[in-house]
């Protein structure tokens, strides 16, 4: 039997996050309970299940660019980590991309696109690992990564 | 022993691949690394998974006759 899964991300692992904000030279914050953002609501973009505009700004955790360092004459906005609203276990991702987030954009990748390949690398290895596989990596030219597990 | 191949593209994409594993380890063998990664959304069974089932009725079959 052979098959294909597609996975939806979950950042459910702290760890792996971790992991992964290290791999994209980002910091975690573990308690932060604030995290930078443009300070005011417009709402002219739909907010994550069971949140409103009163939520934004707050989060359990944070992700940072490490430094004092402002290339782009403000000090880079950050992510926050909130536990989910919808029913659904793990944190959702909260950040503004007003500006690109002076930096953070970059770093993460448009959508956090790239924070959450990092984090989908590092808890499948950390979980093949914990499972006995023995674990290859592979970054291909257009940017994605493989991951080849055998025992 | 087959393998997993785990590719995450750049926009977050997953998929999750078993190769050259038959019978039920098959998705043993993957499904603690889908349920890590997030909620698996799609499930496609590729062709050695039918010519293995249909390879076991017919098997079957024959033994009963």
């Amino acid at each position: 039997m052979s098959h294909v899964a597609t996975v939806d991300v979950e950042i459910k692992d702290l760890d792996a996050l971790d992991a992964a904000c290290r791999r994209l030279g980002l910091e975690l914050v573990r308690g932060q309970q604030t995290y930078r953002w443009y300070g005011v609501s417009v709402g002219d973009y739909p907010l994550p299940d069971g949140f409103t505009a009163e939520d934004l700004g707050k989060c359990e955790h944070a992700v940072r660019i490490p430094g004092d360092a402002q290339p782009h004459g403000e000090p880079p906005y950050e992510i926050g980590v909130v536990r989910r609203r919808d029913g659904r276990p793990g944190f959702s991702l909260m950040w503004d991309f007003w500006q690109g987030g002076y930096g953070l954009e970059q770093k993460v990748g448009q959508n956090c696109n790239r924070l959450k390949q990092a984090y989908a690398v590092e808890v499948a290895r950390k979980e093949a690992m914990r499972s006995g596989f023995r674990v290859q990596e592979h970054v291909a030219a257009n940017g994605s990564i493989q991951l080849r597990l055998s025992k | 022993m087959g393998e997993v191949i785990v590719n995450v593209d750049a926009e977050g994409e997953v998929k999750v691949e078993a190769r050259g594993v038959t019978g039920k380890r098959c998705a043993a063998l993957t499904a603690a690394i889908e349920a890590a990664i997030g909620r698996t959304q799609a499930d496609q069974k590729k062709a050695e998974y039918f010519k293995t089932e249909q390879a076991h009725v017919r098997a079957g079959g024959g033994r009963q006759s």
